[in-house]
């Protein structure tokens, strides 16, 4: 079995993305802001006639909110029939998975606890296996559902 | 009926084809189950078909081939080879009826009994051969040139497909994108100046954009048939429920709808028609006793009125009592008897799409539980429509609904709010009002900010502070742009914006659920160029701010609207400050927006007065009473249906109502006469004059298209502006039909390559036969307008 990742920087951190989730890979041109959500929606951004919901992965992950959004690449993925583009602080090549993904011992720490399936290795070392949907749900998932 | 038709050959053709492979493998193993259930389904829809329709022959033979075949399922038979070769057989002509239908011919009459018989178990070989020689007839018929001539024939008949509506989602997606494209392309080439070689092919592309539009939104159409279709069943399974008896009509079942709104009404449609049969139509007996038809009437009307379908569903039964309405509410709690007793009979009557109310005394299975029309109302607001209702009682009731033809596209004002703009729905929208003209009083009550206009007391929220962008206590009501929005329920509430920008037809795209968590939003849009914008939800901010419940606001709208009949003779003006200072007044209806400019806008130079409004010029007029103000300056934009002017205002006061005579003034041919408002002598300004007197931008009506000599360095740097500035568009294309054409000296006429007139210029000052001298412009303006009058005649 072959993975392939989207390899990426994640507040500060490697993380993957399954491929098969992303549709493309877009850098964040302009965002119009949404007054009155939650602090992990950034805002919209237009892909072609579409609008995406820009999600700030670092918030969604509990860490203080990305300092810059326009410039920044997303990744863009569907979830319920509704687009959106995951703001990372920096998106790499598609590599493959080495191994299936495996917890870590003493955990991934506060946060990724939510987001993370689990360690996964690549030819350019481990990473951490996210899952998009925790990530639109933004964080503390339980609330959110 | 036809389409209906169409699509019952169209299925019939399709389920035929995927029936034929398990019928050839039913063949080889008659006693496969899943063949026979695949089979069995296929002529039951048949059968269910046929019987909406009115074929009778082909519900027989369905009938007896669903009978034979449900035998064998039940196990009460073996499938034998007769048996098969027999429903072989009736599913062959079911084919050949199908095709016969679509043709529109006549089947040829008889040998379905032979069909019919030969699958009664135990049929007789006699039955068999018959069957089999009847095969065998069709067959040779088929194979002889005239029946494969007979069959392309039927084939080409055959014009509609059936499409799955993802992939027309998905053309009309590609369809956006391209206007996207095309709107950006449109802005750079404006960046670029004008460039005729590329301006051309551009425009068509345009053009041609915009009938792919149309044409694939019309694609997404059906016809409200498509709705009414199933009604007479529902209506007849009701009555019947009941005890009565009901009829219906339909009018306009070709009105088109997008398919996806024909849903979204389906629902609120059919809870109309429980109510209107359980509570509206009444009983037989008692339907003779009040002298009316024992049958009762519903009737279905639909319309298209530019946009917008109406449709209005009657019936004629007892109608609705507005003062039991009214009780009621009260005895639920929800008015007091003194706020019911100053209702008009319609505000008594919308009461019955307040939550919680239930006209019928005694609970039905039908309705009456209480989840009733509240919801009714709410489901054909959040497509964008609206209801009303109207009840004479003994005669019948009326609903009526508003519903936008599409559910995607509105229409939408956009306002901006700390520099970002929302797109409001259209039709909330009341009134737009400047917070600082006079005629506004603000109040506070409590916390709750109110206030004052046209006499009445609407409660008012700053959007910004619905988004919690600011604190509530420190908004600078003075700035701010007031819109005012009306409820459903007709309640009225006034949103605080920092400006108004643009109307525009917008296409609605879904929002994810954590945006749609805040419910302050209805969707997303993209504006021209590709920014996307959010469009709020207007019934959900009222909720939200507590401002759909407030009983006075209501009640003082009644008072307004008694007093608003009694000026109703009275002609509307816009009061203002002209430059001098004094008050002048216009009438209301030629007074397009106020549109706020800065006094660099404006250009004087000798008689010409201009002045830019966005990316439009307009002729000034005003200017002359005073010295323009710095900074900010206010323009009333005027229209007299084809032209626009701006006229300058120091302050824009009021609109009002000119109730008194309008009293003539001779010497000062400006206005039309003064007249007494609110005890004040008022100059009102004539407007005919105003329009003849300026050289009006034309707008609206396509500029009439003025051809120039090409390739003449003078004619494009020299003779263009000026005939632009007459109003004209300029073309050098020899493809274009043009209002007039100008020609040098004895070039060839404008008759002759394709204009309507010619204007001839000689380079001779003497003059030269019935040429004009190129610089002789009093003279040329003169032929031009000559030239354009000669259109409109």
């Amino acid at each position: 079995m072959t993975q392939l990742l989207l390899m990426c920087l994640i507040a500060g951190r490697r993380a993957a993305i399954p491929t098969d989730r992303v549709l493309s890979v877009i850098e964040i041109d302009a965002v119009t802001p949404i007054p009155a959500t939650p602090d992990f929606i950034v805002g919209l951004t237009a892909l072609r006639s579409q609008a995406l919901t820009v999600i700030d992965c670092r918030v969604s992950l509990g860490f203080p909110a990305s300092e810059r959004v326009a410039g920044n690449r997303a990744a863009v993925i569907e979830h319920e029939g509704h687009r959106y583009a995951l703001l990372v602080d920096e998106a790499f090549d598609v590599a493959e998975a080495l191994t299936a993904p495996v917890p870590v011992p003493g955990g991934f720490g506060e946060g990724w606890r939510h987001a993370a399936s689990g360690m996964i290795e690549t030819e350019s070392g481990p990473a951490l296996l996210v899952d998009v949907e925790q990530l639109v749900l933004g964080p503390r998932p339980a609330e959110a559902a | 009926m036809d389409e209906l038709l169409a699509d019952f050959v169209a299925e019939t053709r399709e389920m035929l084809e995927a029936v034929g492979g398990e019928l050839v493998a039913w063949e080889a193993e008659p006693s496969d189950g899943a063949r026979l259930d695949a089979i069995f389904r296929f002529v039951h829809t048949v059968k269910g078909n046929c019987g909406f329709f009115d074929f009778p022959r082909l519900e027989h033979l369905s009938h007896a081939a669903e009978d034979a075949l449900a035998e064998c399922r039940a196990g009460r038979r073996e499938p034998d080879r007769a048996l098969v070769t027999a429903v072989l057989a009736v599913i062959d002509r079911i084919g050949e009826m199908a095709n016969a239908i679509d043709a529109g011919e006549d089947f040829p009459e008889g040998g379905d009994d032979v069909l019919i018989a030969a699958l009664v178990p135990g049929a007789g070989d006699e039955a068999m051969e018959l069957v089999a020689a009847d095969a065998a007839t069709s067959c040779a018929a088929d194979d002889s040139g005239e029946g494969q001539a007979a069959k392309a024939g039927k084939a080409s008949l055959q014009r509609t497909i059936r499409l799955p509506v993802s992939l027309l989602d998905e053309v009309m997606k590609g369809v956006s994108d391209m206007v996207l494209a095309r709107n950006d392309l449109a802005r750079r080439l404006r960046e670029a100046g004008e460039q005729p070689a590329i301006d051309g092919p551009f425009e068509r592309l345009s053009a041609i954009l915009a009938d792919v539009r149309t044409a694939i939104t019309r694609m997404r159409m059906q016809r409200l048939e498509v709705l009414f279709g199933s009604l007479p069943r529902l209506v007849r399974d009701l009555s019947a429920e009941l005890g009565k008896q009901v009829m219906v009509d339909f009018e306009g079942g070709d009105v088109e709808l997008d398919r996806e709104m024909i849903e979204m009404v389906r629902d609120p449609l059919t809870h109309i028609i429980r109510n209107a049969i359980d509570h509206g139509v009444e009983s037989p007996a008692d339907r003779l006793k009040a002298g009316k038809r024992e049958i009762g009437l519903l009737r279905f009307a639909a319309r298209q009125s530019g946009n917008r379908i109406s449709l209005v569903i009657t019936d004629d039964g007892r109608g609705v009592n507005g003062d039991r309405l009214a009780a009621k509410a009260v005895s639920a709690g929800l008015y007091s008897e003194a706020e019911v007793a100053r209702m008009s009979e319609r505000q008594k009557l919308m009461l019955m799409f307040e939550p919680g109310l239930s006209t019928a005394d005694s609970v039905s299975s039908v309705s009456g539980r209480g989840v009733g029309m509240d919801v009714v109302r709410s489901n054909i607001e959040k497509v964008g429509g609206s209801i009303d209702v109207s009840s004479k009682p003994g005669e019948g009731t009326s609903f009526h609904l508003q519903l936008p033809l599409t559910l995607s596209i509105i229409a939408a004002l956009t306002v901006e709010v700390e520099g970002e703009l929302y797109a409001i729905p259209r039709s909330f929208i009341e009134e737009v009002a400047f917070a600082n003209l006079q005629g506004i009083e603000f109040a506070r009550v409590g916390e709750r900010q109110l206030i004052t206009f046209r006499d009445r007391r609407v409660p008012c929220v700053a959007l910004a502070d619905v988004f919690g962008l600011t604190d509530p206590r420190r908004i600078a009501w003075g700035s701010k742009t007031l819109v005012l929005l009306r409820l459903a329920s007709d309640e009225i509430f006034a949103l605080g914006v920092d400006r108004v920008h643009d109307h525009e037809d917008v296409v609605v795209k879904p929002i994810a659920p954590a945006i749609m968590d805040t419910r302050l939003y209805g969707g997303t849009t993209l504006l021209d160029d590709g920014r996307p914008i959010l469009l709020l939800d207007i019934p959900s901010i009222a909720a939200q701010s507590g401002l759909n419940s407030e009983v006075k606001n209501r009640v003082a709208r009644a008072d307004a609207d008694a007093a608003r009949t009694e000026t109703a003779v009275a002609v509307p003006v816009m009061l203002f400050l002209g430059l001098d200072g004094r008050k002048r007044a216009i009438r209301l209806e030629t007074v397009r927006r106020i549109d706020t400019i800065q006094r660099e806008a404006i250009d004087i130079e000798g008689a010409r007065a201009q002045v830019v409004v966005g990316s439009d010029i307009f002729a000034l007029a005003g200017h002359e009473f005073g010295a323009l103000p710095e900074g900010r300056c206010r323009l009333l934009r005027l229209s007299d249906g084809d032209s626009e002017l701006a006229y300058i205002v120091r302050e824009v006061v009021d609109a009002s109502a000119m109730t008194e005579d309008l009293v003539p003034v001779a010497d000062d041919p400006a206005i039309e006469g003064v007249t007494l408002i609110e005890g004040e002598l008022v100059p009102l300004l004539d407007g005919h004059r105003l329009f003849a007197r300026s050289p009006a931008m034309s707008r609206g009506g396509a500029a009439p298209i003025c051809r120039v000599p090409e390739g003449s360095e003078w004619s494009r740097t020299i003779l263009e502006p000026l005939v632009r500035a007459a109003g004209y568009t300029v073309t050098s294309d020899s493809g274009v039909d043009a209002d007039v054409a100008i020609v040098m000296g004895d070039g060839e006429a404008g008759e002759e390559i394709g204009a309507r007139a010619t204007i001839r210029l000689s380079a001779d000052p003497e003059g030269d036969g019935d040429a004009i001298y190129r610089y002789d412009r009093e003279a040329l303006l003169g032929a031009l307008r000559q030239a354009t009058r000669g259109r409109a005649g």
